[in-house]
C-alpha cells in the first residue's frame, strides 16, 4: 500500500505538476474574476468558484467552463494515476501482489489524492472568497463532502468505460449498467440535495463492483492492449 | 518445477514477433536466451511473466496454465527492461518498500541481495544520484532479494563492472544448484556462455538451441 501510494503521490507531484498548480491557479483567479460583478451573491460566488455550480440554473459560459475543467483535471489525473504502473512499474508489483491487491490500493491512492487536491482548491477558493466578501455563509464542509462524492464517482464510472473499452468482451453488458447508473444518478443532477449520501455511497460501492469484475477476469488482455495503445 | 512454452506465437498487428516457439525451463537450470535487440526475446521473457498473452500457444506452469486463470506465475521475480524505483529514496529504502509489499522478504534478504550486487556500501544513496551501472544492480538486487523459484534476467550485465558481474554469476550458479530455474536474456554470447546450460538463439521470431552442456 504503502509502495502505491507514494509512487502515486510522487508521480502527481512531479508529473503532473504543472496541471495541479493551472487547477490551483484557477482556484485564486475564479473568485476575483467573477466578484467583478457587485451584484453577485456569495453562494453564486462560491459555487462558481468551486466549479460545482450544477445548483444553479443560469449558468454563465464562465461558470460551465469551470466546471468543466475541473472534472477534466480529475479524470486525466484519474487515467495518469491509473496506467502509471500498468506502462512502468509491471515487474516490481504485479509479481508480487494480485492484481485484485493492486487494484483496491490503486482506487484508494485514486481518491485520496483526488481528496487532497480539492481540500487544497477548496482552501485556495474559500480564502479568496473570505477576504473579497469577508462572509462565507455556506455549510462548506457538507458541499465538500458532497463534491469529493461527486469527483469520485464520476472517476470509477470513467474508469470502468476506459477498461470496458479496452475489454474484450461483455463490453455492452457493462455499458447498459454504466449507463443505467449514469440516467439514474446523474441525470437528476448530482449537486441536487435530493440525492443522499447514502445513495452516492451505494454507486460507488456498485462501479467499484463492477471494476473489480472487468479487470480480475480479463485483468492481463486489458493491461496489454493498453500498453499497446499508450506506447 | 518446470515451465513448458508450448508453441507460442506473437503478433502486434501484422508484425510476427516470435513464430511457434516451443521451449522446456527445469529447475535446476541456467537458461541463455541470445538475440540481436529486437529478436523477441524480452517479447518471449514478457510472456513467460504474463505480461503478454500469446496470440497462440500456452505457457505451464507444473502442467498448469496459469493464464487462464488470469493469474501471473509463482514465486517469479524478473527485470526485464529498464528498472523502476522511486528517485527520492535511498536504494534500500526503494527495496524495503517492495518487500513490504509481499511481507515475505526479511531486512537480512534485502542486505544480502545488496551486498551480492556490491550495492551495500551505497545502500543509503538516494536512487537519483546512482549511476547507470549501480541502477542496474538495485534492479538485479530487487529481483534477488526475494529468493524466487523462478530467476528471468534481460539484459543484467548491462553496465555493470566486471567484479560485480562475475560475483552475480557465481551466485546465479548457486542459486540454479539449490533448485531455481534461471533464464538470462543478452544479445552479447560472452555474458552466458560459461554460466548458461542451455542457450537459445532467438532470430526473426524462431529459436534455435545453440548449446548444451
Amino acid at each position: 500500500m504503502k509502495y502505491i501510494m507514494l509512487n502515486d503521490i510522487r508521480y502527481t507531484l512531479r508529473q503532473e505538476f504543472k496541471i495541479i498548480i493551472i487547477y490551483l491557479s484557477v482556484a485564486f483567479l475564479c473568485p476575483i474574476f467573477l466578484s467583478y460583478d457587485q451584484s453577485i451573491s456569495i453562494e453564486r460566488l462560491i459555487y462558481g468558484s468551486l466549479g460545482f455550480g450544477l445548483r444553479i440554473n443560469d449558468l454563465s459560459i464562465f461558470e460551465k467552463l469551470i466546471f468543466c475543467f475541473s472534472i477534466i483535471v480529475y479524470l486525466y489525473l484519474l487515467l495518469k494515476v491509473f496506467t502509471k504502473d500498468i506502462l512502468n512499474d509491471v515487474e516490481n508489483l504485479f509479481l508480487r501482489i494480485s492484481t485484485k491487491q493492486w487494484l483496491f490500493y490503486k482506487i484508494i491512492s485514486i481518491f485520496l489524492i483526488s481528496l487532497c487536491l480539492l481540500f487544497l482548491y477548496y482552501g485556495t477558493a474559500n480564502l479568496v472568497i473570505l477576504l473579497l466578501k469577508k462572509d462565507i455563509s455556506i455549510d462548506l464542509f457538507h458541499l465538500f463532502i458532497r463534491n469529493i462524492e461527486f469527483i469520485y464517482c464520476l472517476q470509477l464510472l470513467i474508469l470502468i468505460i476506459y477498461v470496458a473499452y479496452y475489454n474484450k468482451k461483455n463490453n455492452l453488458f457493462y455499458l447498459l449498467v454504466i449507463t443505467i447508473i449514469f440516467v439514474l444518478v446523474f441525470w437528476k443532477r448530482f449537486i441536487n440535495w435530493n440525492i443522499t449520501d447514502c445513495h452516492i455511497l451505494v454507486t460507488i460501492f456498485i462501479l467499484m463492483i463492477i471494476i473489480f469484475t472487468i479487470i480480475s477476469k480479463n485483468m492481463k488482455y486489458i493491461f496489454e492492449k493498453i500498453k499497446e495503445k499508450m506506447i | 518445477m518446470k515451465i513448458e512454452v508450448k508453441n507460442i506465437t506473437k503478433n502486434f498487428k501484422k508484425t510476427s514477433v516470435l513464430r511457434n516457439v516451443t521451449l522446456t525451463f527445469r529447475s535446476g537450470h541456467i537458461y541463455g536466451l541470445i538475440g540481436k535487440n529486437g529478436s523477441g526475446k524480452s517479447v518471449f521473457l514478457k510472456i513467460i511473466c504474463g505480461f503478454y498473452n500469446p496470440t497462440e500457444g500456452e505457457v505451464l506452469f507444473d502442467g498448469k496454465n496459469i493464464f487462464k486463470e488470469n493469474k501471473f506465475p509463482p514465486n517469479t521475480r524478473a527485470l526485464i527492461e529498464k528498472p523502476y524505483f522511486l528517485p527520492e529514496l535511498s536504494g534500500y529504502d526503494n527495496l524495503k518498500l517492495l518487500a513490504n509489499l509481499n511481507k515475505k522478504t526479511s531486512e537480512e534478504n534485502i542486505n544480502d541481495a545488496l551486498k551480492i550486487t556490491n550495492l551495500y556500501e551505497d545502500r543509503k544513496k538516494k536512487y537519483s544520484t546512482y549511476s547507470l551501472g549501480m541502477k542496474q544492480k538495485l534492479g538485479i538486487a530487487q529481483v534477488l532479494m526475494d529468493n524466487p523459484d523462478i530467476i528471468i534476467l534481460d539484459e543484467p550485465f548491462n553496465g555493470i563492472e566486471e567484479q560485480t558481474a562475475k560475483e552475480l554469476r557465481i551466485n546465479l550458479l548457486k542459486r540454479a544448484k539449490a533448485g531455481k530455474i534461471i533464464i538470462l536474456a543478452t544479445h552479447l554470447k560472452e555474458d552466458i556462455q560459461e554460466l548458461a546450460d542451455e542457450v537459445y538463439v532467438f532470430e526473426d521470431g524462431n529459436v534455435k538451441l545453440d548449446k548444451l552442456k
